[in-house]
Parts: C-alpha cells; structure tokens; sequence
C-alpha cells in the first residue's frame, strides 16, 4: 500500500473537501482495524487515510424513538447488556462480545458497517434491528435503511463524498427481543456462518413480527431472509415452527465456497443457526 | 510525507516523525526500543503485539500511530514498579504461565485490562477475555490460573 497522507479533519465539512478532492483514494478511518487487514493482503493501492478523531461522534443516545450509536462509537462499549429493558437489543450485544477484546477496543460502529462485509457479524444484528445509517454528505444527512447500504461484497451505496456519522436503532415494541449467534472456527476469526433473529410476540404467544438475517458468507453482503420471516409471522413459535424457519432460510440462500467452507456446509449450519437464534431471541422475550 | 506525532509511553512524552503507513507497534519497537510487543501475524490474529491504548487492550500493529496523536500508551516495560515485577507479572512466573515468552507480554497486557475493573474474573471470562491472544506453549490453563490468583488476592 502507498499511504500517501494522513488528514485530522476538524469538521464534517473538511471531511467531505477532502473525499472530494481525493475521490478513490481517500478511506475514511474509524478504528482502522479493516483498514489495516486489507493494507497487510496488499488490496490496497494508493489511498489517504482521512481519521475522523476531531469529530464528535462518539457515544450511545437512549430516547423514547430508539437508540442513536455515534459513528466513532467503540464497538467495546455494546459489548454490555442487555439491561432488563433492552432486551430488544439483545442481538447488538452477542455480536460485540463476539469480537476479540483488542478488535472490540479500537473497531467502529461506523467502520464495521462501512466495510460492507458479511463476514462482520455488528451489521447483522443492526440488520435485524431495522438499523438506520446516517450518511453525512454535502446536503446533510442522509438516512439510509442497512439492507440498502450493502450493495456486494465490500461495496456500499455511500455516495463519493457521503460518509457515516451514525447508526439508529428504532425501539421495538413491548414482547420484543433479539439474540446473535455465529459459527466460527476459533473465537478470533471471522463468522463461517452468523445469524441474528429479532422476534416480537404478543400476549397470546402468537408471533406479530420478525426479522432472520444470516452472515457470514451466505451471500456477498447480510443476508436477510424474508422466507423464513414468513414461517414465523403470526404463528406460534413451537419447536416446530422454529424448525422450519430455519429450514426456510437455509433453503433460502446460496452460500459462497472458500478456505473456511463449502457452500453446501454454510447451507446446512444456516438452517442451524436460525433456529438457535430464534431460540435465543424467544428465551430472551419478557 | 514524514508527520509529527506525540505520545506518552509509559509515563514519558515522545515526539516522534512517522509515516502516515507506521503502525503503533512499529514506532514501539523501531523508533523507541520497546521490544516487549512483539510482531508476529502483524494482522491482528495473535495478540502478541497488545498494549493498552489510554488503559485499552489493542493490537498495536493495526492502531495508525499518527491515529494515536496525544494518547497514553502502556507496553509491558511500564509494568514494573521499582524493578520490582508487578503482581501479575509475578503470578505468571510462579504458575509457570511462560514457556517460550513470545505471547507473553501480549498476555499480560490483555490480562492488565481484564483485571483493571476489580471485578471478580470466573475462568470462562477469563478464557473469553484472553481469546484474541493465541499461545502455541502452555495450552492456556497456567496463564487463565496465573490472570485468577491475581483476580483472587487482591
């Protein structure tokens, strides 16, 4: 890599110059921890490197709405919870705690949805949380649905000078909770296979809404699953139904095959995998 | 394009001129002789290169130093106190938690931060805690006893 400047912006505007000036080039850095792993594989060329540390948008906003992650937010401070009244988040908390401590420090909010990777597991539980991007361009922000975000692997729908500030989590309905699971060779690589499962069921039992996204490499970008989504909604969530859930989305996907596994594998742990975290999710409903 | 950087390293302020490509570790041990991280996948995988970063564990081979501008860093070296090993330190040696030595400062700073909040550690935790360290000698159990005699009498 020809790292070939380094820029502290002190303002959003500086930012967006500087994404101007440098189109292609430019990367904007949060923890760096992405950054770097493609610089050491020797994928990138040349680039300026534009570190938003002067910018404040750093932190964890709680309202009635839902809850705002400031971009720069370390990922180690959603590693915590859930607390008795966010269970909802239940799935944002898994996925943290998944991270090494070291990654967990220095990784961003911003820059782990940015990456536009699926092998993340932060942007599946944001995707099962109907997670909301904002994108700070030349005209203000701009909010951006998660799914619409991820174009393929490793590209996202930000325009040139557009870059993330935040990312929101409307608060979910009483009878709501969610839970992140991820099948992984060892406890510090990347997903094989993750999914996150966000239920919400009412006072007869009788499931009212759902969402099933699956990661790690069953698609070139998270995966959401609206077969299996059609399983759950309005019915009771039994064994059974949790069953074929998982088997709607394993049915569902066409996984890629790499070093870590074959996509007929992926198929198969999928199914698995969405049941656990249905299972989890359900276990978690107040 | 060579750019000024400050940080405090174990207690002293270094100016030091990096590259924008310079990573935390690489001015560690090139520029200031702090041998103790060591480089060993360079990709965040192995943890051997962890040191904290204003008291949080990281690896220092993916932190851009021009990114750690005005931050307090803690290697291995700032352990000590007086010459003396700090009680961690001390409780890796006596459960044999060290055998080749080459994760080990890495550990120790991982641990550092574990143990920092004063809560009490259960083994898994522990485990969980260390995870982003690999160790190819002790097959963990002395060092997760070492991290929890310390966890235990404090």
């Amino acid at each position: 890599m020809e790292l070939d400047g380094f820029f502290t912006p002190e303002n959003s505007d500086e930012v967006i110059e500087l994404l101007a000036q440098f189109g292609d080039e430019a990367l904007v850095l949060g923890g760096g921890t992405f950054i770097h792993s493609l610089a050491v594989r020797g994928l990138l060329a040349r680039v300026r490197l534009i570190d938003l540390r002067n910018l404040a948008l750093v932190g964890i906003e709680s309202a009635s709405a839902g809850v705002r992650l400031g971009a720069r937010t370390r990922c180690a401070a959603l590693a915590r919870g859930p607390s008795e009244d966010g269970r909802w988040l239940g799935a944002v908390h898994d996925a943290a705690r998944h991270l090494p401590l070291q990654v967990r420090n220095a990784a961003t909010v911003g820059g782990c949805v940015a990456a536009a990777s699926p092998f993340f597991d932060l942007p599946v539980a944001f995707m099962a949380l109907d997670g909301v991007v904002g994108a700070r361009g030349s005209n203000g922000i701009r909010e951006i649905d998660i799914e619409a975000l991820y174009l393929g692997l490793f590209e996202n729908s930000l325009q040139q000078t557009e870059f993330i500030v935040s990312v929101t989590l409307p608060r979910m309905p009483a009878g709501s909770a969610s839970a992140f699971v991820k099948f992984a060779s060892n406890a510090n690589d990347l997903a094989i296979v993750s999914a996150a499962a966000r239920v919400t069921v009412d006072a007869s039992g009788r499931c009212t809404d759902a969402r099933v996204v699956i990661g790690g490499g069953v698609a070139n970008r998270p995966w959401r699953s609206r077969a299996a989504e059609g399983v759950l909604q309005g019915a009771t969530l039994g064994t059974d139904t949790l069953e074929a859930a998982g088997d709607a989305a394993a049915s569902d996907v066409e996984p890629l095959s790499d070093h870590r596994a074959s996509g007929r594998y992926r198929k198969a742990v999928a199914g698995v995998l969405v049941r656990r975290a249905l299972t989890a999710a359900l276990a978690r409903v107040p | 394009m060579k750019q000024i950087v400050n940080i405090e390293v174990n207690g002293d302020v270094h100016e030091v001129a990096a590259e924008p490509r310079d990573s935390l570790l690489e001015v560690l041990r090139d520029h200031l002789g702090l041998v103790g991280p060591k480089r060993g996948c360079d990709g965040g995988g192995c943890g051997c290169c962890t040191v904290l970063l204003d008291g949080r564990a990281v690896y220092s081979c993916m932190v851009y130093v021009l990114s750690a501008e005005g931050s307090a860093v803690t290697t291995v070296e700032g352990l000590a106190e007086d010459g003396q090993l700090n009680p961690l330190q001390s409780a890796f040696v006596e459960a044999g938690a060290v055998q080749c030595g080459y994760c080990t400062p890495g550990m120790i700073m991982t641990a550092t931060e574990l143990l920092a909040d004063g809560e009490d550690l259960d083994d898994d935790e522990i485990r969980h805690g260390i995870a982003g360290n690999l160790c190819r000698c002790t097959g963990y159990q002395k060092i997760v006893d070492a991290v929890q005699n310390v966890a235990r009498n404090r």
